[in-house]
C-alpha cells in the first residue's frame, strides 16, 4: 500500500485505507484484483460525487476542487493497474475513480 | 503489522506513537484519550448535562459516540446552514445517529435566526461563508445551551483543527487568540457556558477511523464553501510536517499547551456586556450576532424595493 500511496501522491496521514469492510496499515501487499478506497479524512479536502447531482452542481459553482497533494476524493484504486507503472493525475479529483 | 497489546492484525498505525491496533484495541485507546482529555481539563462530570454540536461528520458524530457509550447526559445540537444539498445530508446523518441510539437532538435553522442561509448571508455580507458561519455557531450554540440549562458545550475539534488554529494564529503573531485557544474554555460570564474539545488529543485520522470501526455514517466531505480555507493549507502544511516528522503536530500543539499558553494570559481581561438586542454576551452595545441579523434584514428591505 505505501508505494501505491507515494505512486499517488497521497500522504498516508490524510487518508483511511480500506479493502473490503476493513482498514488496512501501509506495510499490506494488496493482491492485483483488490479495490482499495482511500477515504479522505482532512476536513474540506473531500469532494464525494456518489452523493446527489445538485450538490456537484453546487459544488460546481462555488468553483470547489480538492487540494492536490492530498487524498481529495474517495478513491478506488485496483491494484494492479497502480503497480503496473501508471502515472496518476495530478490531484485526484474523482470519486471511486479507478485507474484505467 | 500487529496489535501493540493483542499481537493480532492491526488496523491502523499510530506513528506518533510509535505503535499499532487492532479495531478493538484502537477503540479502546481511543475512548481513553477522551476520558484522559475530560479529566485532566475537568471539563464536565457525570452530572452535569452536555450539550454536543453536531455537524454530520467525522469528528462530531464521533465524540458524541464516545459520551453516549461512556454513559454521558448528552443532547445533540445541529445547526442547519442551509447549504445547498450539503445541509440536507448532513442534518440526514445527525437525525439517523441520534434516532438509532435514542437520544436527543435540537435543530437550529440559521435562516430563522439571522433571517437568510449562508449563502445567502454571504452574498450580502460580501464575506467568506466562514466568518458568518463561525459567528452564528458560537451564538447559537452558547444560547441553545443556556436555554436548556446546559453548563457546557463540546465539539468535535481534534488535534489537526487546534495544531492548524495554533499555526495560523503564531504565524500572525495573533497574541490576543492565543491564550484564547485551550481544550477548555471557562464560562467568564453567567451567560457563556463552558466551551470543551475533548478530542483535542486526537488527529483527524483516528477520528475517521474511529468513525469507521463504530460503523458511523457520517458525511465524507465536507462544506462547499471551505474552498481555499486558509486553514486547510495549513493542516497541508502541517500534515507534510508530520510525515517526515512523525508527532510533530502533537509536540507543536502540546508544546505550546504546556509551556507557552500561560504566557500570553491576561489579567485584564475585556469587559463583558449584555447586548442591548438579545440579551448575550458581547464587548460592545449590540453583538455581532444582532448585527448580522440587521444587516440581513435592510438586504432583505432592499430588496423588496427593487433597489
Amino acid at each position: 500500500m505505501k508505494d501505491i500511496l507515494r505512486e499517488l501522491n497521497i500522504l498516508p496521514e490524510t487518508v483511511l485505507v480500506i479493502r473490503g469492510d476493513t482498514m488496512v496499515t501501509a506495510d499490506q501487499v494488496v493482491a492485483d484484483n483488490d479495490v482499495i478506497e482511500l477515504r479522505p479524512v482532512m476536513s474540506g479536502g473531500a469532494d464525494d460525487r456518489r452523493v446527489a447531482g445538485s450538490l456537484q452542481a453546487s459544488r460546481a459553482a462555488s468553483g470547489y476542487s480538492p487540494p492536490t497533494g492530498v487524498a481529495g476524493s474517495r478513491t478506488s484504486v485496483q491494484a494492479s493497474r497502480a503497480a503496473s507503472g501508471y502515472s496518476p493525475p495530478t490531484g485526484v479529483a474523482g470519486s471511486r475513480t479507478s485507474l484505467q | 503489522m500487529k496489535c501493540r497489546k493483542c499481537g493480532d492484525a492491526a488496523v491502523l498505525e499510530l506513528r506518533r506513537h510509535n505503535t499499532a491496533f487492532c479495531a478493538n484495541d484502537f477503540v479502546e485507546f481511543f475512548r481513553n484519550q477522551v476520558r484522559e482529555a475530560i479529566r485532566k481539563h475537568r471539563m464536565f462530570t457525570r452530572d452535569e448535562a452536555v450539550l454536543v454540536a453536531v455537524s454530520g461528520g467525522k469528528d462530531s458524530l464521533a465524540l458524541w459516540d464516545v459520551l453516549i457509550e461512556d454513559g454521558y447526559r448528552t443532547t445533540g445540537l445541529y445547526l442547519d446552514l442551509g447549504i445547498f444539498d450539503y445541509s440536507v445530508e448532513s442534518k440526514s446523518r445527525c437525525e439517523a445517529f441520534a434516532a438509532a441510539r435514542s437520544v436527543p437532538l435540537i435543530v437550529t435553522r440559521v435562516a430563522e435566526e439571522v433571517g437568510a442561509p449562508v449563502p445567502e448571508i454571504k452574498r450580502i455580507v460580501r464575506r467568506p461563508a466562514c466568518s458568518a458561519c463561525g459567528l452564528s455557531k458560537r451564538y447559537l450554540t452558547n444560547r441553545a445551551a443556556l436555554e436548556h440549562g446546559m453548563p457546557v458545550v463540546a465539539t468535535g475539534h481534534n488535534l489537526d483543527d487546534e495544531a492548524a488554529t495554533l499555526f495560523g494564529s503564531v504565524l500572525h503573531w495573533q497574541t490576543d487568540a492565543l491564550p484564547r485557544q485551550s481544550p477548555a474554555l471557562p464560562s467568564s460570564h453567567p451567560k457563556l457556558v463552558r466551551r470543551v474539545k475533548p478530542l483535542y488529543r486526537l488527529s483527524e485520522r483516528e477520528t475517521a477511523a474511529y468513525a469507521f470501526i463504530r460503523k458511523i455514517d457520517y458525511i465524507v466531505e465536507e462544506c462547499p464553501f471551505a474552498k481555499g480555507a486558509t486553514s486547510i493549507m495549513h493542516k497541508e502544511i502541517l500534515s507534510r510536517l508530520e510525515e517526515e516528522s512523525p508527532g510533530a503536530k502533537h509536540n507543536f500543539l502540546f508544546g505550546f499547551l504546556d509551556k507557552a499558553r500561560a504566557a500570553f494570559e491576561r489579567a485584564d481581561g475585556v469587559p463583558l456586556n449584555e447586548c442591548a438586542r438579545c440579551g448575550q454576551v458581547t464587548t460592545g452595545a449590540v453583538c455581532a450576532f444582532c448585527k448580522l441579523a440587521d444587516q440581513v434584514k435592510r438586504a432583505g428591505l432592499t430588496s423588496l424595493r427593487g433597489e
